[in-house]
């Protein structure tokens, strides 16, 4: 064994660094840490002599590196190696470069102002000074140059699907650019009737693990109509355009980038809201405090959430 | 190193780091119990060589989150403590779980393989 002392010292040496490293976690913690280590460097030796206690550390990495590690994915604070006064005016010069460009994009934003502008009388959202532009009565949106819904309809689509309430618990919706309108169906089935402008990318309707999935993507957006049956949760996810969801009685969820929200409450349905908008305006709807309120969870980045 | 090699590697990486850990977990499972050096050797088995710098820390939060439990063995010849993982009732269902959004993700992306070659 004396041969190998050399290297039994190196292990010593890398398990002292890495534990010095660990000691935002608990005593016990860090001794199994180490413990499985130094297992691990053992074992790893004597299956391959050529590699050695050396050439097992070197592929483990350095000790400090491997802390971090530890450390991340526990999510707690990595521990920082000591700067030298070149690294740290190079870093104090990059970031005063970057706080300048900051304030020069600000400069720039501002001249955008308002950055968002919510007109609730006019039921229109405009965003950086007209870039977008989303008007809920006409139902036109506007990116940049490209007007989204235009008088020419370019296509239609449409769909049905019986819903069996033991094999169907939700409906979830994702389109990229366009206007829905959700509303309880009459009967067992769920149907939707959409119109698209410009090329229909991909449109499809799956099932998977009691959620039924419809997956709309065209290039001048889309403006649909779906009814749902009463047995199912819904879900929507909308990067930009307007939706409109009423009287459903189940669990909601909706998710929209850049929009706006209408939802009208079924009347004798009791709901519990959470509701949040980054950027833009929410109204004020009567939040159920009972435990078996329905869960109503809407979020939406820059826009407004209405009541309908 | 060509950009376009180092960027496919750069991808590579990336995509390997999402579904290390549902691979992990399966080969625990399937083995029921297993210590860190034959992970690492059954991953590299697999075709997907993994670090023991990142393995470690991987087993680290995994156990402490309830997902795996493990216990000290010590050979008797060599001495050396060795901790074997096997998966929780917790991790199970995890695992389920994430077998069911990785088979989901697979059907989407082979919905847009077959459209790109249509």
């Amino acid at each position: 064994m004396s041969e190998k002392n050399p290297q039994n010292q190196d292990l010593e040496n890398y398990l002292a660094r890495l534990e010095k490293c660990l000691m935002s976690t608990s005593v016990s913690e860090r001794a199994e840490i180490i413990t499985e280590i130094r297992s691990h460097v053992l074992d790893a030796a004597d299956r391959d002599p050529t590699q050695g206690v050396r050439g097992v550390l070197a592929s483990l990495g350095e000790p400090e590196v491997v802390a971090n590690r530890y450390l991340l994915e526990r999510g707690l604070k990595p521990s920082k190696p000591p700067k030298g006064p070149v690294v740290k005016w190079l870093t104090i010069g990059f970031v005063s470069t970057f706080g300048i460009a900051v304030v020069a994009v600000l400069i720039l934003l501002s001249m955008f102002t308002p950055l968002i502008k919510v007109d609730e009388k006019a039921n229109r959202v405009v965003i950086l000074g007209g870039v977008i532009d989303i008007d809920g009565d006409a139902g036109k949106i506007r990116i940049g140059d490209t007007n989204l819904h235009s008088d020419k309809e370019k296509g239609k689509f449409e769909g049905t699907k019986k819903i069996t309430p033991s094999k169907h618990r939700e409906f979830r919706i994702d389109m990229e650019v366009g206007k829905i309108k959700i509303a309880p169906s009459i009967d067992d089935r769920l149907s939707f009737e959409c119109n698209y402008r410009g090329k229909l990318a991909d449109h499809d309707l799956s099932e998977s693990n009691g959620v039924v999935d419809l997956h709309i993507e065209a290039s001048g957006g889309v403006d649909c109509n779906v009814k749902i049956p009463e047995s199912l949760d819904l879900g929507v996810r909308v990067e930009t355009g307007t939706v409109n969801v009423s009287d459903i009685k189940r669990s909601v969820s909706v998710e929209i980038e850049t929009g706006e929200l209408t939802f009208k409450p079924e009347t004798k349905t009791k709901y519990k809201y959470d509701a949040t908008v980054r950027t833009g305006t929410i109204e004020s709807f009567d939040s159920s405090s009972s435990q078996n309120g329905v869960p109503v969870q809407f979020r939406i980045g820059v826009g407004k959430i209405s009541k309908g | 190193m060509s950009i376009e090699l180092a960027r496919t590697e750069n991808w590579k990486t990336q995509i390997r780091k999402g579904y290390l850990e549902f691979v992990l977990l399966l080969v625990i499972r399937y083995e029921e119990r297993i210590y860190g050096l034959e992970i690492l050797e059954k991953l590299k088995d697999l075709g997907l060589p993994t670090k023991e710098g990142t393995l470690y820390p991987i087993l680290n939060r995994l156990t402490a989150d309830g997902v795996l439990a493990s216990v000290w063995e010590t050979e008797g010849a060599k001495g050396h403590p060795r901790k074997f993982y096997s998966m929780t009732k917790s991790g199970l269902k995890l695992l389920e779980q994430m077998d069911e959004e990785f088979s989901s993700m697979m059907r989407s992306v082979q919905r847009l393989q077959r459209k790109n070659k249509e």
